[in-house]
């Protein structure tokens, strides 16, 4: 006689019980990392666009350097949960700002900083429960 | 390319546990709403086995989340009537004492060849000769004749009928079937022997031995083993009686 759990077959009931356990650990990794993600690198992006376009080359060099060596640190872990065509178009991006700050040009150097911004925000929807996401 | 064989395995497997888990209905039982769950989910399976690009999160999740969802549906409409109408709908009377009702047929969308069609294929031939069909919710039809058309049963000829019961299959391929073999109160050794009696060697010779309500044991010899591929027949009782006095 097979073992049951509230009427259910007991392996119904152990793969029902797998995948919630599964999908809410993929939801949580993807949420806490996500959000470290963020916080690391959104206040560096702001300060090193600010900075480029005060004309602080130098302070926006060394910022996109950090966020382009904090955004590949983060690679294998955002390759599991982002599109890795996002992911190469927010790595190319970032080392496009290193090397135009390296070379003094601003207005292409906030250009790529900006596209690092605007993938990554891509990326944190998906872990943004508001009503216009979800739609 | 190895990477693509890798997700395509575990996307397999990943599937194969999810469709088996839903449960093991075949297509033509399953309710038009399980069908577009198991669609759905066969079709969340190939995003991330066609792009390597598309990380396999983006299949997994989809496909545990539409699991999730739909055995708790299908949990809550095992103790809700309502809401078991809701998911599945309810079966429709098309043909009401030998009257068809085009009102339901309208309504369902259900047209006449529909339901000629579903006749013929129940080897009904004549709308006259139904007194009811009814459009079950998974989109098949259950009919009852008239009772002029309806086949006698043995019971209304008053014919004795043997007490039914489906075939055990004692031996498949050579393997012996431990827990259908006790049920009929034998064992390897017993079960050696009768095959013996049978003209098959071994239980590995054995092709499959089954045996049917009527207490008649049927086994044939595999292929690559000698001798003769035919169907052997003999009753158990007989069999059973012969080792035992062999045995004595």
């Amino acid at each position: 006689m097979d073992k049951r759990f509230k009427g259910q077959p007991a392996a119904v009931t152990i793969g029902f019980l797998a995948a919630v356990l599964l999908l809410f650990g993929i939801m949580l990794a993807s949420e806490l990392g996500l959000t470290a993600l963020e916080k690391r690198t959104v206040p560096l992006i702001d300060e090193a666009i600010a900075a480029a376009m005060e004309g602080d080359t130098e302070t926006a060099n060394r910022l996109s350097a950090q966020i382009d060596s904090t955004l590949r640190e983060a690679e294998p872990a955002l390759m599991l949960i982002a599109n890795h065509r996002d992911l190469m178009d927010m790595l190319d991006a970032s080392n496009k700002a290193v090397l135009l700050g390296e070379t003094g040009e601003r207005d292409s150097c906030i250009e790529a900083l900006s596209s690092v911004r605007t993938v990554l925000r891509l990326l944190l929807e998906n872990n943004d429960l508001t009503f216009g996401n979800i739609l | 390319m190895p990477t693509l064989f890798v997700r395509t395995l575990i996307v397999y497997l990943l599937m194969f546990a999810v469709l088996r888990l839903m449960g093991k209905r075949q297509i033509n039982d399953m309710q038009p709403f399980d069908l577009a769950v198991t669609l759905l989910i066969a079709n969340l399976a190939s995003v991330p086995m066609g792009d390597p690009a598309v990380p396999l999160a983006y299949g997994v999740i989809p496909m545990l989340g539409m699991f999730i969802i739909h055995r708790l549906v299908s949990f809550a409409s095992l103790k809700s009537e309502k809401l078991r109408k809701a998911v599945c709908g309810s079966p429709l009377v098309i043909i009401s004492r030998g009257v068809v009702r085009e009102d339901v047929m309208r309504a369902a969308n259900y047209s006449l060849s529909d339901l000629t069609e579903q006749l013929r294929l129940k080897e009904i031939f004549s709308l006259a000769s139904v007194e009811y069909a009814i459009l079950e919710t998974n989109g098949s039809l259950s009919v009852l004749l008239k009772g002029p058309f309806q086949t006698p049963t043995n019971e209304q000829l008053g014919l004795e009928s043997e007490k039914a019961a489906p075939e055990l299959m004692l031996v498949m391929d050579g393997k012996i079937h431990e827990r259908e073999l006790e049920s009929v109160g034998l064992n390897a050794r017993k079960l050696k022997e009768i095959l013996k009696k049978m003209k098959i060697g071994t239980v590995k010779e054995c092709f499959f031995a089954s045996l049917d309500s009527s207490g008649m044991l049927h086994a044939q010899r595999r292929l690559g083993f000698g001798g003769s591929c035919e169907a052997h027949f003999m009753p158990i009782e007989k069999a059973m009686r012969e080792g035992e006095k062999k045995n004595g």
